[in-house]
């Protein structure tokens, strides 16, 4: 829920609850408050009543209809009776309707007999005091509560407005493409948000821009030592007097720094796909990529007796970088073939938006998914273990989905793309 | 056939010269800008190697001037960057080649050769070993004048060995030169005996010598004797 929409529930339910319990609270008092009045002025009554007996029976007995009345009986129940006050009903000869009273009755012995006396004093006024007090708390309450509603349009969006900005910079903000001003603000907290998230996003902006460049150097400062070695070792194996156990020593600091040189080279690509230096999206042909770079392997797949099959209809596209076309592609191929088993299948196959490409392969060791973690290697596999991390981030930079399943004795992997532009 | 090698890392620089110099080249050098420039200016090389990152200037720039002033030298650019960009960047400024480091001697030394050839002899020129005749550009070999009925990429492979003559050549430096970095991992050091196993039977059976020589472990040598 919104902000502002919360606070204001908040303030509604709160206000609503105590106005509830305020007017209960005021209600029961008044009540209490006037039937005290009433009680004290009917005691009052009593005493004057029981002071002149007379006087009293005389004027019970005519029942004059005015303000307060007074009914007497004779009692003989033997009951003695103080005083005892009580709510009751008038009928009201004149206006003809029923009238609330309260009460005093009391027996006093007079003359010889047991008197029942009744006082009844109307509560008429008081209660439609009461009523219009407590029906003013209610029109009160409903003028709060549009206050509520004004104060949220009127002050809360106001009050809240450096907020509500920050919040819509922030979701603005991309790595690497800028830090973003916050501005300023007269609010203590918001000034200080704006200020913590103003340097916060120039350090990521900054860290990442480094990171970038130290991965790029990094790779690039790496090939000069490593082509040192490779020249120092090229030119001792054209020694003739070498043992050969020289030249096998000398052999294997070749291959590795080879090794480490590919290794690197490949890293330093993962890294350039990772912080987007390519740029280049174009429509490409993906049915001449991929028969160009089949065609390519065939003497492999030849030579390990693997049979490839295909189906590559044509004009088929794909959007992306040209030159990563080609690396995801090969890769994938590359893949399937290091993978596969002597006299084994390759089979490729391509539609509008899919690339399915199944090999005979050993039962992989794990959950092939993993295959797309960084040197994931399967066992005997000659590769660097980054083929398939390359062809991991091509598709997250262009969201392409891709899905690596085993289904004995097939291993199978489906590129799934479209053709239509890309977030790049 | 004299060369200039323009790089900065002393080391490296040393590993060219003793390659290349065997092989026939008269080899000049230059570690920055300042001394390069001056050697362009005083003499005509057959080829030139540039380093772009050198410590007071961008390579690129020895480039420019070279084109600038006419030059005819052949021009291979010896670089660690190995970005598309770069690489375009390096040949529209009028490189002939791009050689991402660290590569093999052996391969530097065929793309010196063939970039010679192509500029001074414009792709005319045939390369002669002892009975050997091959035509690069026509894609024909002759034993002893007979032709010999190789494929393209055997012919690549004889044009690779005899270009590094005398050398020991690694199956490494082989199997990258015919089919390129990426396939390295795809094939074994098989399909590289193979080939030399199919060249050099084609040859023999041309009535060619036998000028392939197996260095155990390492690779081959082509050789006169």
């Amino acid at each position: 829920m919104k902000l502002l929409n919360k606070t204001t529930l908040y303030l509604v339910v709160l206000t609503v609850i105590v106005f509830l319990l305020a007017s209960l609270a005021f209600f029961q008092v008044l009540r209490n408050t006037t039937n005290q009045e009433l009680d004290k002025a009917l005691e009052k009554e009593r005493k004057q009543v029981i002071s002149n007996p007379d006087f009293f029976l005389v004027a019970a007995a005519a029942d004059v209809p005015f303000f307060d009345r007074l009914k007497v009986q004779e009692d003989s129940s033997g009951q003695k009776i103080e005083g005892e006050y009580y709510d009751s009903t008038l009928f009201d000869n004149i206006e003809k309707h029923y009238q609330p009273v309260r009460c005093i009755r009391f027996t006093l012995d007079y003359s010889g007999s047991i008197f029942l006396f009744r006082i009844f004093k109307s509560k008429l006024p008081s209660d439609q005091l009461v009523r219009r007090i407590v029906l003013s708390s209610v029109i009160l309450a409903l003028v709060f509560l549009v206050g509520i509603f004004l104060v949220r349009q009127l002050v809360f969006v106001r009050l809240w407005k450096d907020f509500f900005v920050a919040v819509e910079r922030v979701k603005q903000f991309e790595i690497g493409k800028g830090s973003i001003e916050f501005g300023a603000s007269n609010i203590k907290e918001f000034q200080t948000l704006n200020t913590v998230l103003s340097s916060m996003t120039r350090r990521i902006s900054n860290d990442y821009l480094n990171l970038k460049e130290f991965t790029s150097n990094t790779t690039h400062e790496l090939q000069t030592p490593l082509a040192v070695i490779k020249s120092k070792v090229e030119l001792m194996l054209q020694s003739d007097n070498l043992t050969e156990e020289q030249v096998n020593m000398i052999h294997s600091i070749y291959s590795n720094a080879d090794h480490l040189s590919r290794l690197n080279h490949s890293l330093g690509l993962l890294a350039r796909i990772e912080n987007d230096q390519f740029t280049g999206t174009e429509t490409i042909d993906f049915s001449s990529c991929i028969t160009k770079n089949i065609d390519a392997l065939f003497m492999w797949a030849s030579e390990q007796d693997i049979s490839v099959t295909t189906t590559i209809p044509g004009n088929i596209n794909i959007r992306l970088d040209p030159v990563l076309s080609d690396i995801l592609v090969q890769n994938l191929l590359k893949n399937a073939i290091i993978h596969n088993v002597k006299g084994g299948k390759l089979y490729i196959s391509l539609s509008e938006g899919n690339l399915k490409i199944i090999n005979t392969g050993n039962e992989p060791g794990e959950d092939p998914a993993g295959y797309f973690g960084r040197l994931r290697k399967g066992k005997n596999s000659r590769g660097l273990g980054l083929g398939l991390s390359i062809v991991k981030a091509i598709c997250d930079k262009y969201q392409f989905g891709i899905d690596y399943s085993y289904h004995s004795p097939d291993h199978c992997i489906e590129l799934k793309f479209s053709t239509s532009g890309q977030r790049a | 056939m004299n060369i200039l090698i323009v790089e900065d890392e002393q080391s490296l620089l040393e590993s060219l010269v003793a390659y290349l110099e065997p092989a026939g080249y008269s080899c000049t050098t230059a570690s920055d800008f300042k001394t390069a420039f001056r050697k362009l200016d005083l003499y005509d090389y057959y080829c030139i190697l540039v380093d772009l990152n050198l410590p007071d200037g961008d390579g690129l720039k020895l480039i420019n001037h070279l084109k600038e002033d006419g030059s005819k030298a052949g021009i291979i650019i010896i670089s660690a960057r190995q970005s598309i960009d770069e690489r375009i960047a390096g040949l529209e400024a009028g490189a002939d080649d791009y050689l991402v480091k660290p590569f093999h001697l052996s391969e530097l030394n065929a793309r010196i050769q063939s970039v010679i050839r192509r500029l001074r002899f414009q792709g005319n020129k045939q390369v002669v070993f002892g009975d050997l005749v091959i035509e690069p550009e026509a894609h024909k070999v002759f034993a002893n004048g007979e032709p010999v009925d190789l494929t393209r990429s055997e012919i690549e492979l004889l044009l690779y060995l005899v270009s590094n003559q005398n050398k020991v050549v690694t199956r490494d430096s082989i199997g990258e030169h015919l089919w390129g970095d990426y396939l390295r991992e795809t094939g074994s050091f098989d399909q590289v005996y193979t080939h030399i196993k199919n060249l050099r039977k084609k040859l023999l059976q041309a009535g060619c010598m036998d000028y392939i020589k197996t260095v155990y472990g390492v690779g081959y040598k082509f050789a006169l004797e």
